[in-house]
């Protein structure tokens, strides 16, 4: 079999006595004794857990009084195994709509909305986060809706009836023409602006 | 075994019943057998835009009613070969039939003609929801103004949502130069906010004022641009390719010309 029986792990906290899941029990104490005994002075005073999934509480108990004989403390405290940092992953859920949406049809929705094809005059999108149409943006559009003031409403071209970020309306609720490419709704200092492209991070 | 289309709009005014009766003429002129049913009840028109208003015996709702049958209630159009007309009720009102009694009455409709093509209410509420529930395909009419687009927009929506998948597009009453100066939505302005397919488009033709007036439909009129619209839209319903007709009204004396061979 290859490795060791037992591995001692140093962390912040203090030592992990690591023990093969796949050994008997006796092979474990004879391996943590043998190491012990390898350098009897050098653990002495140190603070530590056993850690091994395969033991009983009465196996776990008898490990740790081998320790303490060489002079170890025993630490439950110590985090073990620690807690695996979540990487963040990029981007946010949003709901995806398959478009146009027509006169008198709605979307609400708490997060993010995407929508792929055009908001057409009379539909209604009304999103807690924002708001992204791959087409045009018609019809009433509120993101932020319950005051995120973070949210923005992005389109190929807007031109809606109205337009709302966090309550706040925009006013007049089109944006500037001569634009002629995607654009951006957002929240500068309480009003309503119009940018002539897609925001690189988060505003 | 026939085809249930239903005409209709959401606004009112924009030629739903006249497109209706020419459609049905149309066809019927092509060797069709074609029932309209108006499912306009308490406002009923088509009877008088096909001149037949005069033969009402029974109707719609005499026939879901089961005070008379399907046949009986039928009026056979003498003019055209083919053409039959199911009147709407006049004295009662939109919840007189029911959704499951207009499916059953277009099933049964279709086993004996080519088409079925009813006549929808204005309107989203009761008579709309009647009107599309037996049919299988469905003509949205509009007017190329701001608040017909609007309409026709919404009403695609409801019968995408009531399964009626790729409505086809009929644009009424343009007027080619309004266009031209840009004082009206041309046809590529509309198709490009419906989104649906273009069945036709029927030029504003004073004639067909005259035509439903006298309830002669203006299909048959052989040298009205209006007839040969209505023409070509039933050509295209049976399947043929038909390009869009020249809709250029042509300068004084092509009017004059027309006018003069009209009689």
């Amino acid at each position: 079999m290859s490795g060791e029986a037992v591995k001692i792990k140093g962390t912040r906290e203090g030592l992990v006595i690591m023990l093969d899941p796949t050994r008997e029990f006796e092979e474990l104490k004879t391996s943590l004794k043998k190491k012990m005994e390898a350098a009897p002075h050098f653990f002495r005073g140190a603070r530590f857990i056993v850690y091994g999934r395969a033991i009983s509480p009465s196996q776990q108990l008898e490990l740790e009084n081998l320790c303490r004989r060489y002079g170890l403390v025993p630490a439950p405290q110590i985090p073990w195994p620690p807690e695996r940092k979540r990487r963040p992953v990029p981007g946010e859920p949003a709901r995806l709509v398959y478009g146009p949406l027509r006169s008198g049809q709605e979307v609400r929705h708490a997060g993010h909305v995407v929508v792929l094809g055009n908001v057409h005059p009379g539909a209604q999108v009304v999103a807690g986060g924002s708001i992204i149409i791959m087409g045009y943006g018609q019809g009433s559009l509120h993101a932020g809706y319950g005051g995120n003031e973070e949210a923005l409403i992005a389109a190929f071209a807007l031109s809606p009836t109205t337009l709302l970020i966090a309550g706040v309306l925009a006013d007049p609720p089109e944006a500037p023409p001569a634009t002629g490419g995607p654009v951006t709704a957002l929240l500068r200092e309480g009003r309503v602006v119009f940018l002539p492209s897609l925001p690189r991070q988060k505003p | 075994m026939g085809e249930v289309i239903v005409v209709t709009s959401g606004k009112g005014g924009v030629g739903k019943t006249t497109t209706t009766a020419n459609l049905g003429a149309g066809l019927a002129l092509m060797g069709r057998r074609v029932a309209l049913v108006d499912a306009d009840i308490g406002l009923r028109n088509l009877d008088v835009v096909l001149g037949l208003e005069n033969r009402i015996v029974y109707d719609i709702t005499d026939v879901t009613g089961g005070h008379c049958r399907l046949r009986q209630a039928l009026i056979k159009d003498k003019r055209f070969e083919g053409l039959f007309l199911l009147p709407a009720a006049q004295t009662k009102d939109k919840t007189a039939v029911s959704p499951e009694q207009m499916k059953a009455l277009c099933a049964e409709l279709k086993e004996e003609f080519d088409f079925v093509i009813i006549d929808c209410p204005a309107g989203i509420e009761q008579g709309f929801k009647n009107a599309i529930a037996g049919a299988e395909k469905a003509i949205v009419v509009t007017t190329p103004e701001v608040a017909a687009v609007r309409d026709a927009d919404r009403v695609i929506g409801l019968l995408e949502a009531a399964e009626l998948r790729d409505p086809k597009l009929i644009i009424n009453r343009i007027r080619p130069r309004m266009v031209r100066a840009g004082d009206m939505m041309s046809i590529e302005d509309i198709v490009d906010i419906l989104a649906v397919d273009l069945l036709g488009v029927i030029p504003e033709d004073e004639m067909v004022v005259i035509s439903t007036n006298r309830g002669e439909p203006i299909v048959q009129d052989e040298h009205s641009r209006s007839g040969q619209a209505y023409r070509n839209i039933a050509r295209r319903i049976l399947g043929e390719q038909v390009p869009l007709m020249n809709l250029d009204e042509g300068g004084f004396l092509a009017r004059l010309w027309r006018r003069m061979i009209r009689g």
